[in-house]
């Protein structure tokens, strides 16, 4: 006790280490995502959600202010976009017959895992983690929206990951390069190319074909196979470098995901 | 230092963290509470920065718990890194700016490494080039940062310089 008072600061310091190394290893195996967590995680939730709307809004607008000539010139162009999809659209207009025809299609495609609206969930990200290298964001809806831990996150672009915790309001989420988890997928151009790829350690997504000698070529689009946590026929991104490992005897590809993980603004929980 | 200056210092920080990550572009938000602790524990003498060491942790541990993927990597870290700055201030001129700033800096990247570490520990894939690559505009937004500090800091102290409250 002598030697505690003595050293007030060291023994601050090493009971908060031990306390936070016990912490840390509850929270790395998973066990502590509950309780206090998911209380002041709703708590707080609120606070970084208007805090985030208020630096995105201070930002944008700033940015503005220094790209009026590109903006006003983005403006035209989306005018002019805008009319030709107007064209367009009053030329095309869907029979009963070409209806059943893309339904059929979308059947064949097997792309059937959003069965209605109530299956996807759309939401904010209302915070990424702080780090710059890592891609780990929390979402603003949560467990009263029927998100559950292991939910497939997607947006416009393709898989984005899954989510990893969640709380009532809030549930964070674990992009694919992130996991570090075996994603199997398949050639767009030719479903039976099928292969493996994960996260790679310079940020990348990285694998190899199934097949010895596939005929994969660079800038092949690549969709998950439905095998494993993630359902059929989601975009994942393109190839960027195909070599054969004459040691593994395997064809390994590098990927540069579809999404562009750091520009996220809004994304869709698959329930 | 007192807790009724730090607690309410340091909620701010966390409160306003979020709003500056979004607000300045490229990831260069300085990490509010890890800078302002670090620059606390830079100009007060030892005896009086438990305050900031037992506050900053707890608010590293809730920054963890509302916005990481794991808690209690980044207490670990503030605290090493608030330790290395308490123990070589003990042997240097902290008025010196080169000085002050050479030190503040190590443990700012001192902080980043071990966080890596711990992602690292935890299963991240990420390799040491590849994150370290990504902060190089963190540490300027914390450098930056931490000199608006430590120019007020200096300020103060050599307005009450013989007060002895700084040693």
């Amino acid at each position: 006790m002598r030697w505690i008072r003595e050293h007030k600061i060291l023994s601050a310091a090493i009971g908060i280490l031990a306390a936070a190394v016990i912490i840390f290893s509850v929270s790395m195996s998973g066990s502590g995502s509950g309780g206090i967590t998911g209380m002041f995680g709703n708590l707080y939730s609120y606070v970084e959600k208007h805090m985030t709307a208020a630096g995105r809004a201070i930002s944008e607008n700033v940015s503005g202010i220094f790209s009026y000539r590109e903006l006003m010139k983005e403006n035209e162009e989306l005018r002019n976009e805008i009319d030709e999809l107007k064209e367009e659209m009053n030329r095309m207009s869907l029979n009963e017959e070409e209806l059943e025809d893309l339904r059929e299609l979308s059947a064949a495609l097997n792309y059937d895992f959003i069965g209605s609206s109530d299956d996807i969930v759309t939401a904010t990200i209302i915070s990424f983690d702080g780090l710059n290298w890592t891609n780990i964001f929390t979402i603003n809806r949560g467990s009263d929206s029927g998100i559950e831990e292991g939910d497939v996150v997607i947006c416009g672009d393709g898989l984005v990951g899954r989510v990893s915790q969640t709380g009532r309001n809030w549930a964070k989420v674990m992009s694919l390069i992130d996991e570090s988890v075996k994603i199997s997928f398949k050639s767009e151009d030719d479903t039976d190319m099928l292969g493996i790829i994960e996260g790679t350690s310079d940020g990348e997504l990285s694998g190899y074909m199934l097949e010895e000698k596939s005929k994969i070529k660079e800038g092949s689009r690549l969709v998950t196979s439905g095998v494993g946590m993630y359902p059929d026929g989601i975009d994942i991104g393109r190839v960027s470098e195909v070599w054969y490992d004459s040691d593994t005897q395997l064809t390994r590809i590098k990927v540069t995901p579809s999404v562009d993980f750091m520009a996220l603004d809004k994304v869709s929980v698959v329930l | 230092m007192k807790y009724r200056v730090i607690v309410p210092v340091f909620a701010a920080a966390l409160v306003l963290q979020p709003f500056l990550n979004t607000l300045l572009p490229w990831g260069a938000a300085p990490e509010l509470i890890v800078s302002s602790g670090l620059m606390l524990c830079l100009f007060f003498e030892s005896e009086k920065v438990l305050p900031v060491l037992i506050t900053g942790s707890v608010m590293e541990l809730l920054s963890d718990m509302a916005g990481a993927q794991y808690a209690g990597f980044s207490v670990i870290a503030f605290v090493l890194a608030v330790s290395l700055v308490i123990f070589v201030r003990q042997f240097t001129n902290i008025e010196n700016f080169i000085v002050a700033a050479g030190i503040y800096l190590a443990a700012i990247l001192l902080y980043y490494v071990l966080i890596w570490i711990l992602y690292a520990m935890a299963g991240s894939p990420y390799g040491f080039i590849y994150a370290m690559s990504k902060i190089p505009a963190a540490v300027i937004g914390n450098f930056v940062f931490g000199m608006i500090l430590y120019i007020i800091f200096l300020v103060r102290l050599n307005r009450h310089r013989r007060d002895r409250y700084f040693r």
